[in-house]
């Protein structure tokens, strides 16, 4: 006899009223679950902020290519605040899926339950920093005051090597200073007087932050003349975004990003808001799914470990769809003027499809 | 010892050599093909090179393997059926685990201080013998074509120390020897060692054999050397006589008269005297005139041979230089000297433990100015570089041995790497770096002070300490003892946790860097004279604490 026909057969009052409380225990036990799984998304995050926000200040300076090693902790703090919004959304993305993947499996009822956690935890954030934002509150610094300067990239009394240059800056009073300019590629040294720190003087050394530049003029040297070397020249540091694997995992961000913006350039602001709604949307929708399958039979640590390769899987997977879409959509326009919609309602529909496969998997699964 | 220890050590010991086996072995095949010169027909130094970039690379990932190794090893090996008894208890694996992981670390710190640098160094040189025998065949050519099979025929000998098979190389050395033997000039293909092993031991039986000879000349030079070693030596003192009464009277025939002769032997003394004295520029000059005026007196032309020796420790001949320019070399090198003087050598060669420079530009700052002076040659003479333009030997005055000498504040060894900081940093062992450091500070290289240095290698010891106990203490927590995961999991597990270790051993470096960094702030505002080591010794050491505690307060129940 299956559990439904006995519901039926035995409908009394006292059966209806003991399904109440099953269903009252059912809603506190499902309340209690969602209150702790948001506590614990809302305790990861403040235990992730710092790093990520310290990380995603990281990798944007390294993107600029601006070395690191003498950049000033003012300057750091002031940068990340311009940050602060990615990370609480980095954070927020990690750990929400680190979450799924360690929660008790015992205590979730149903894989729709485990979605609504998260989406609450990213309502509240986002009403947070909505009013935030519509409060100007001073969390948000909407213009980079980024401070850099000679200093930022060379040192003195010693050989900067920047590409195929050799820099060499002697100070020989307060003011002014010997300068070498050494080119590797060509095997010429040129020795210039009297440079200024700024743009001031015959001959100067200076950072133009607008070109992204470092200028070095001797103006009574016609044979160096005006050299530019552009700050990707500089080497930024040798940190975990200066590895190989990090800076290609960094390309890719970066290449989504702009597809994204590029995507966004063309909307209102109210399409482009709900275009990134449905982008994050999409995200949690397949991580979370995913994250649950790695939370499988014991083997906890596997299970979030798992997570770091949903995440580092992400930015190629979006990459990859959204080329594909971009490429098909101008010929075939769906949902008329929701057209932009098309990729995010793609990945929404792999998560469903996702959910669907890992709750027939957990149904097949042998106890 | 209990089993379970004992088969938890193991455990950890054999996956550790396995790992590195396998690593290593992975590693090699990779730098096999992608790394070594293809145009490289040697295999033996192939191998070496690829070998040694291989044990590299497996070294600098010792950290994460050792990590990885840890979190496997609480995740799975210690939930299999060894572990499965009723006496099993959480310290009895955890207690080893720690012991082991000590150990690792020890290898580590070795690796880190010694054996990458050494591998470092053993590659460089690896390297420059490769550029060397890439050029040996072609000189050894030229040599022949220039009409100096002798020098040819050494060039290919060094050639045949690495490589005896390669067909050229012996085709090249069948035709100097059958160009040479049918002229009869069998005799002078003599080689260096074959003329040692023939020739007397001392001065005064080389003197004996050259006046048995009739080389009464020769006698001459080498019984006046004996003689000035043993002055009551009878034997060496009747020989000289008889020897130097047949001089006499050759010298008669030589010279128109007397006075001629008295002023010959003047000299000569006079030479002596200086060659005694150690002043070799002025006794050379007493010489080189007397071999053009005498070319006869063999005697003569033997001191001219021992004072140039002399002088080859303080000076150098110009065809010296000329004879090594094919050698491959090490160029356009920029660097301080302990005057302040800039310095740019367009090529630096290593050859028989001294280095040869061949055109140097020299940028001296005086009063506000930079004045540019060009040399061509240069030899590292004993703790300096000896700078020439001419050929022939000249006495430096006193107030220009700034101008003809450099004095770097480093071995030219270091120096031949400057214009890629890294690679000699990469070759500095942990006692080098702590000598050196100040001196290639001075000389212009971009290198960071030697507490910077240790407290970076902090960072690497340090995460394996951490993240091996924090990880592996996460792990256990986590275990499952109840049934074996599924083939997925496993997958995952065998993609992510590699990864997720050199992640976060990487992030933990990362995390040291900004200990590193804030340390100027604290210097500035709060601990003026805080060494930087010491700074992050303390907080290294407060996380080891928290990591241990949270390691040893793992149980033995499952979730």
């Amino acid at each position: 006899m299956t559990h439904k026909a006995c519901w039926f057969e035995h409908f009394t009052i006292e059966h209806s009223l003991a399904c109440c409380i099953n269903y009252r225990v059912w809603y506190t036990i499902s309340m209690k679950f969602i209150g702790k799984t948001i506590l614990k998304i809302f305790v990861y995050i403040l235990v992730l902020i710092i790093p990520v926000t310290l990380l995603v200040t990281c990798f944007t300076l390294v993107t600029a290519s601006i070395p690191l090693w003498n950049i000033g902790i003012r300057n750091i703090l002031r940068h990340s605040m311009h940050f602060l919004l990615p990370s609480i959304f980095i954070s927020y993305l990690i750990a929400t899926p680190v979450v799924v993947s360690l929660v008790d499996k015992m205590k979730v009822r149903s894989l729709l339950l485990l979605h609504i956690p998260p989406i609450i935890a990213g309502g509240i954030l986002g009403g947070l920093l909505f009013i935030a934002q519509t409060e100007e509150m001073p969390i948000f610094i909407k213009k980079d005051v980024l401070h850099i300067g000679v200093n930022t990239f060379f040192r003195r009394e010693v050989f900067n090597e920047i590409g195929d240059r050799v820099v060499y800056i002697h100070p020989y009073t307060k003011d002014l200073n010997q300068l070498y300019l050494y080119n590797k590629k060509d095997g010429h040294l040129f020795a210039i007087n009297r440079v200024n720190i700024g743009r001031r003087g015959q001959n100067y050394l200076s950072v133009d932050e607008k070109n992204r530049m470092v200028h070095i003029v001797a103006r009574n040297n016609p044979q160096v003349g005006k050299v530019e070397i552009p700050f990707s020249s500089f080497k930024t540091g040798d940190g975990t975004l200066s590895l190989n694997i990090a800076s290609s995992y960094r390309n890719q961000i970066v290449k989504v990003y702009r597809q994204f913006r590029s995507a966004v350039s063309g909307l209102k602001q109210r399409d482009g808001l709900i275009l990134a709604g449905a982008l994050f949307l999409s995200v949690l929708l397949i991580s979370i799914p995913l994250s649950y399958g790695f939370n499988d039979r014991g083997w906890t640590f596997s299970g979030a470990a798992g997570v770091f390769l949903v995440l580092a899987a992400l930015p190629y997977f979006y990459g990859f769809v959204l080329k594909i879409l971009y490429r098909i959509s101008p010929e075939h326009a769906y949902m008329g003027r929701y057209s932009y919609l098309v990729p995010a309602l793609v990945f929404c529909i792999i998560g469903f499809i996702l959910d669907i496969l890992v709750k027939m998997g957990g149904r097949t699964r042998r106890v | 010892m209990n089993k379970i220890t004992k088969s938890s050590l193991s455990f950890l010991i054999i996956s550790f050599i396995i790992a590195f086996i396998l690593l290593f072995l992975a590693l090699y095949v990779y730098s096999n093909r992608s790394e070594t010169d293809p145009g490289l027909t040697v295999h033996s130094l192939r191998n070496g090179i690829a070998l040694r970039i291989a044990l590299i690379r497996t070294l600098r990932l010792l950290p994460p393997l050792i990590i990885c190794i840890f979190i496997t090893a609480f995740s799975i090996f210690f939930t299999l059926t060894p572990f499965q008894s009723e006496s099993f208890s959480y310290p009895v694996v955890a207690t080893p685990s720690f012991v082991v992981l000590l150990g690792f670390m020890l290898i580590v710190v070795l690796s880190e201080f010694v054996f990458i640098p050494k591998l470092y160094r053993d590659r460089e040189e690896a390297l420059y013998t490769t550029r060397l025998l890439r050029n040996s065949p072609t000189h050894a050519k030229k040599l022949f074509a220039d009409n100096k099979p002798k020098e040819a025929l050494e060039t290919l000998d060094f050639y045949f120390k690495y490589d005896k098979n390669d067909e050229d190389a012996n085709k090249l050395y069948n035709e100097i020897l059958e160009t040479v033997y049918p002229l009869g000039k069998k005799e002078e293909i003599v080689t260096t060692a074959e003329k040692k092993t023939g020739a007397p031991a001392s001065f005064y039986e080389r003197g004996k054999a050259e006046y048995e000879k009739g080389n009464y000349y020769k006698a001459l030079y080498y019984l006046e050397r004996a003689l000035s070693l043993h002055k009551d030596n009878r034997e060496i003192k009747e020989l000289y006589a008889i020897t130097r009464e047949r001089t006499q009277n050759l010298l008669g025939s030589l010279t128109k008269d007397e006075k001629d002769a008295a002023w010959l032997i003047g000299q000569k003394e006079k030479a002596l005297e200086l060659l005694d004295r150690g002043e070799y520029y002025e006794a050379h000059d007493i010489f080189v005139t007397l071999t053009k005026k005498y070319p006869r007196l063999y005697d003569l032309q033997l001191y001219l041979e021992k004072t140039e020796e002399k002088l080859a420790k303080i000076d150098f001949r110009i065809d010296e230089l000329k004879g090594y320019e094919w050698l491959p070399s090490y160029d356009n090198i920029l660097f301080k000297d302990t005057q302040g003087t800039l310095n740019m050598v367009e090529r630096v060669i290593p050859w028989n433990g001294t280095y040869y420079f061949y055109n140097i530009h020299r940028y001296r700052n005086s009063s506000g100015s930079i004045a540019e002076e060009t040399w061509k040659y240069g030899k590292w003479i004993g703790d300096k570089i000896r700078l020439k333009n001419k050929s022939g030997f000249r006495r430096i005055a006193e107030k220009e041995i700034n101008r003809y000498f450099i004095y770097p504040a480093v071995n030219p060894g270091y120096l031949m790497y400057f214009s890629d900081s890294s690679r000699l940093i990469n070759q500095l062992t942990v006692y080098e770096y702590f000598n050196l450091t100040p001196e290639l500070k001075k000389s212009g290289l971009n290198i960071e002070g030697r507490y910077t240095y240790l407290s970076k290698k902090l960072g690497v010891f340090f995460s394996i300490y951490v993240l091996s106990l924090l990880l592996g203490g996460i792990a256990w927590s986590k275990r499952s003892i109840y049934e074996f995961p599924p083939f997925f999991k496993i997958i995952v597990f065998a993609i992510s946790v590699p990864l997720l270790s050199y992640l976060f051993h990487h992030l933990y470096l990362d995390a040291n860097n900004i200990f590193i960094y804030t340390h100027r702030y604290l210097t500035r505002y709060f601990f003026k004279n805080m060494n930087v080591f010491t700074y992050t010794a303390i907080i290294h050491t407060v996380i080891a604490a928290v990591a241990t505690i949270f390691y040893l307060s793992q149980g033995s129940e499952v979730e």
